[in-house]
């Protein structure tokens, strides 16, 4: 290209200039190509439908129409005002993880890349590989607050389970490729008592649960015990978010999972991601797509994998409120075990994570601590 | 008479009743405690219908729902309202090239 360039303008311009001009000099090559329409895609006058880089424009932000309403203001009562986000704990990324989706998708892109085994990638499914290539499997571009690798720390996977061993003192169930454990640094600092006291709070809040409608028999419902738990959950993992600690991690990892988790789940009137469609993986349930995918590619997804998909939004969201504060008081906790009327409420979130955490780790939260007299 | 716990059959046999009595075991004690366990504990759950929450409980319930609608996802969609789920990002959309 750049001797084509060299025809236009003199050539020492080319090497007297700014890389990201002549970056951006490649975009605008591929933003404005020879295209005959009707031709197929890959033939000399159509070769592919990749997009350049957004055009330069005076209004910001460069995204296009079809992305514009998740930026639009929000209209409230009395002002228009910018719409606000939030993201999901640490936890979902977590579980969506563990379901081995990461890697079963890099097996995906490695096939697609280096061979036609699955065969040739479909036409819609070329800007899927492509963005999630570029998103999820290389190098960030620098200066985004989602790029996570450097000289410190070089693997995007390695990346993520440090702060899971740090937040949570959990390793994910599956190792590297060779089924040994995988590589990473270990904190010193991590909340080693997580999991025991987790539980011990989901043990609660069920006998809470069984009781809540009890009126003629005593009830060994603790609310204080509930509180005092929750505080100190909220405590062990506010201690590592201090000066808002692992929040980067946190965002790129969940970033990151959602983006699979988006790609498995949806299904839209009978239809499916592009990338799904491409592997011949359609079917009812994500983690049956995700199961197909991973035969495909031959490398197993987790078992229980559909457990961790459901599980993940509901402990997301309690753990959001937990660190909140929300449950710090005896009187506040009854709302994790008393059915409220509309749907969506934190009891319903409770039993969704007591059901699946048990099949998950196997000890069943539901029977009574037994103390040894 | 004072014992018989079915008056209406009072006019049957003496005969009929020795039959019947002869060929009905007599149920395990374990098996009444466990049949009046079952039941002192149905008598407890169905008792209490109304659940109100309100104070802090209140706030956490609508509170805990903020934090669903700031996170509302396709499935969240689905689940609420089944025949809409094209509702949020879920129509496929093809980029200007």
């Amino acid at each position: 290209m750049f001797r084509q360039f060299a025809t236009l303008v003199s050539p020492d311009a080319l090497f007297d200039a700014h890389p990201f001009e002549l970056a951006w000099l490649l975009e605008e090559v591929w933003r404005n190509p020879i295209t005959t329409p009707g031709k197929v895609l890959g033939d000399p006058d159509r070769r592919s439908n990749l997009q350049a880089t957004p055009p330069y424009t005076d209004e910001w932000p460069p995204v296009s129409a079809a992305l514009a309403p998740i930026l639009a203001p929000v209209q409230t009562d009395p002002a228009t005002v910018l719409r606000t986000y939030r993201w999901d704990h640490l936890i979902y990324a977590y579980m969506i993880e563990n379901t081995r989706v990461y890697e079963i998708f890099r097996r995906v892109m490695h096939e697609f890349i280096h061979g036609e085994k699955l065969g040739a990638p479909t036409e819609e499914s070329q800007r899927w590989l492509r963005n999630t290539e570029e998103l999820f499997y290389k190098d960030g571009a620098p200066f985004f607050i989602g790029s996570m690798t450097s000289h410190i720390r070089s693997d995007l996977r390695a990346t993520r389970r440090n702060p899971y061993q740090r937040m949570f003192a959990m390793e994910l169930n599956h190792g590297g490729e060779d089924g040994k454990p995988y590589p990473y640094v270990h904190a010193e600092a991590a909340n080693n008592e997580f999991v025991s006291t987790f539980e011990e709070f989901l043990r609660e809040v069920w006998v809470g649960m069984t009781f809540v409608t009890a009126t003629s028999s005593s009830n060994p419902t603790d609310p204080s015990k509930i509180a005092n738990l929750a505080t100190k959950l909220k405590n062990m993992l506010m201690s590592r978010r201090q000066s808002g600690n692992l929040a980067r991690e946190e965002f790129a990892a969940v970033s990151a999972m959602a983006w699979f988790h988006l790609t498995l789940e949806y299904k839209n009137n009978g239809e499916h991601a592009p990338i799904v469609r491409a592997l011949r993986a359609e079917g009812d349930g994500t983690e049956q797509r995700l199961f197909k995918i991973a035969e495909r590619v031959g490398l197993p997804a987790h078992g229980l994998s559909k457990h961790f998909f459901d599980i993940a939004d509901a402990i997301s969201r309690l753990l959001i409120q937990i660190e909140s504060g929300d449950y710090d008081f005896a009187d506040a906790v009854t709302a994790l075990y008393t059915p409220a009327p509309g749907g969506d409420t934190p009891e319903t979130a409770m039993r969704t994570i007591i059901t699946n955490w048990t099949a998950i780790t196997g000890r069943d939260v539901k029977a009574r601590k037994v103390t040894p007299s | 008479m004072a014992n018989n716990p079915n008056p209406s059959s009072s006019s049957s046999s003496s005969a009929t009743r020795d039959a019947a009595q002869a060929t009905t075991p007599a149920p395990n004690p374990n098996d009444v405690t466990a049949l009046l366990l079952e039941v002192l504990r149905n008598v407890n759950r169905e008792v209490k219908t109304t659940l109100d929450l309100s104070g802090r409980a209140l706030a956490a319930v609508e509170r805990f729902r903020a934090i669903s609608i700031s996170l509302r996802t396709l499935a969240d969609a689905s689940a609420s309202n089944p025949s809409t789920s094209t509702a949020t990002g879920a129509t496929r959309t093809v980029r200007p090239r």
